[in-house]
């Protein structure tokens, strides 16, 4: 739990001391104590702390369609979102997956900034998911295994789920099985 | 005192039919199939949402479809409408299944969104396709039925009046008899949807690689057999345990049509694949149905034990070799 500062305890002793000073001039320098420490938000260090590694796997990966190579998943849990980084070879791709509403967006090293994904898809029979198209495909069956475990009525004898992006982050588009075949 | 307590009592009413004045209208007669028979009013939202999955239910009678409502009521309570769960299908994926996390993946051919080869034929065959046969011979069954009655209703016709009634009786009697075997049915089945719905997330297609255990004594099962085989089986006469390639299909079969169990090769046993578990790298719990029961077991796969015994029949040494293959078989 993060401390106040003491000047914002000051603030609201003070009212109860002295019931005789300007109460708006103190409320209107509370209320913007207040929003500059929640604006502030935590801290790098708090940031980290609350990070937590899910797990690493050994598995292989593709890129943009090309061959099966070896890669290792980190999951790891930020808070409001997973971030998956998937070390193949030399290269490093980072993914982040959040909640209510689901989005992915992909790091982008150039701008140093989340570029939200065009489409995701997963297939359970092979334990892949793939993101944009084909650009980054997986074999994750830890991510399948939770996905498949929390959305049980939706995914029960489903085995491909497509979802579609809009450019604000947002799905505009859910397929399963045949329906994904005309989704590009 | 009586007259103050007699006016309370004036204006409550009053309250009371005013509020009842000032309810959206509700139509008398499911006012009162709610008062009267909440189960099998539940059971038909239940047939509308699973898209009518109990044909005859309205020859069924409330009673009967009650009793198969109340197994697959958390299913219904859970998206009745088909937009509840109508969101997108996937998510951050941070919630660790009961399996646990796993740390390899064990997976052929690499990543990709191809459907397995030879699945949709399997499914088709298996699955929708024996169903479709099911029903098919269903209908069949009771179009032959329907036409017999009616012949028979004929001969009937020029009988004496009383002997058409111990006829009807025993019509009825018979019809009784077979919806209740039909209701059983649909009782056992909603058991297993239930059951179904509670497996872990590994017991689906792409099982063999979803297990989330990578770990475990894979014993060199299939060339040579399991090394607690060898004098047990020629003891019994027996020279072969099913191989890995019988019990994965098996499972493949049971994931693709959703059912609980498979039996055992050679066996009367029924496994819940989905209940096996390790408890180390060699143990593994996991259960199988006797009749109406669960019973649950543990195998040692590297000593060949069951419940810490060593089988004392082919049949058990059946079931030990398929659940430490569900377990820690090759795929």
């Amino acid at each position: 739990m993060r401390e106040l500062p003491s000047r914002i305890r000051d603030c609201f002793f003070m009212q109860f001391r002295n019931p005789s000073v300007h109460r708006i001039g103190l409320l209107a320098g509370c209320a913007s104590l207040i929003s500059a420490a929640l604006l502030a938000g935590p801290s790098a260090g708090q940031a980290q702390a609350r990070s937590q590694s899910l797990y690493k796997l050994d598995t292989s990966c593709s890129i943009k369609g090309g061959p099966a190579q070896a890669c290792v998943v980190e999951a790891v849990d930020e808070g409001d979102a997973t971030i998956y980084t998937h070390r193949i070879g030399k290269q490093v791709q980072k993914i982040r997956i959040s909640d209510a509403p689901v989005s992915m967006s992909i790091w982008d090293p150039t701008s140093k900034s989340w570029v939200v994904l065009k489409s995701a898809g997963a297939r359970f029979s092979t334990n892949t998911i793939c993101f944009n198209g084909r650009d980054l495909c997986v074999v994750n069956p830890n991510y399948l295994n939770s996905v498949r475990e929390e959305k049980t009525e939706a995914l029960a004898g489903r085995d491909l789920v497509g979802v579609k992006f809009s450019p604000d982050g947002r799905v505009s588009l859910t397929c399963y099985d045949e329906a994904c075949e005309g989704v590009q | 005192m009586d007259q103050r307590t007699t006016t309370r009592s004036r204006r409550l009413f009053g309250a009371l039919l005013a509020g009842l004045l000032t309810l959206p209208a509700v139509p008398a007669d499911a006012a009162l199939q709610r008062l009267e028979a909440p189960g099998s009013q539940r059971d038909s939202q239940e047939l509308i949402a699973k898209g009518g999955r109990g044909g005859g239910g309205g020859r069924g009678g409330g009673s009967r479809g009650g009793s198969r409502g109340g197994s697959s009521r958390t299913r219904a309570s859970k998206g009745a409408s088909g937009f509840k769960s109508s969101g997108s299908s996937l998510n951050r994926g941070s919630s660790k299944p009961s399996g646990g996390w796993t740390t390899k993946s064990n997976q052929k051919g690499g990543p990709s969104l191809d459907k397995r080869k030879g699945s949709d034929s399997r499914q088709a065959s298996r699955g929708d396709g024996r169903r479709d046969d099911r029903s098919g011979n269903r209908d069949n069954r009771r179009d032959d039925r329907n036409n017999n009655r009616d012949n028979r209703r004929d001969d009937r016709a020029k009988n004496r009046d009383d002997r058409r009634d111990d006829n009807r009786k025993d019509r009825d009697r018979r019809q009784d008899d077979r919806w209740d075997r039909r209701n059983d049915r649909w009782d056992d089945r909603a058991k297993h949807w239930d059951r179904w719905d509670n497996y872990p997330g590994w017991a689906r297609p792409g099982w063999g690689y979803a297990r989330p255990w990578n770990y475990g004594w894979y014993g060199g099962w299939a060339t040579p057999g399991w090394g607690w085989w060898g004098a047990s089986a020629a003891a019994w006469g027996v020279t072969t345990l099913a191989t890995a390639a019988i019990i994965n299909a098996a499972v493949d079969d049971a994931v693709d049509s959703h059912t609980t169990t498979i039996v055992v090769p050679n066996t009367d046993y029924r496994l819940l694949y989905g209940s096996v578990e390790p408890v180390n790298d060699q143990t593994v719990s996991f259960s199988i149905e006797s009749g109406d029961r669960e019973v649950a077991l543990n195998a040692d796969c590297k000593r060949g034990t069951l419940d810490g015994r060593n089988p004392t029949t082919a049949q058990e040494a059946e079931l030990l070799n398929a659940a430490c293959q569900v377990a820690f078989g090759d795929v």
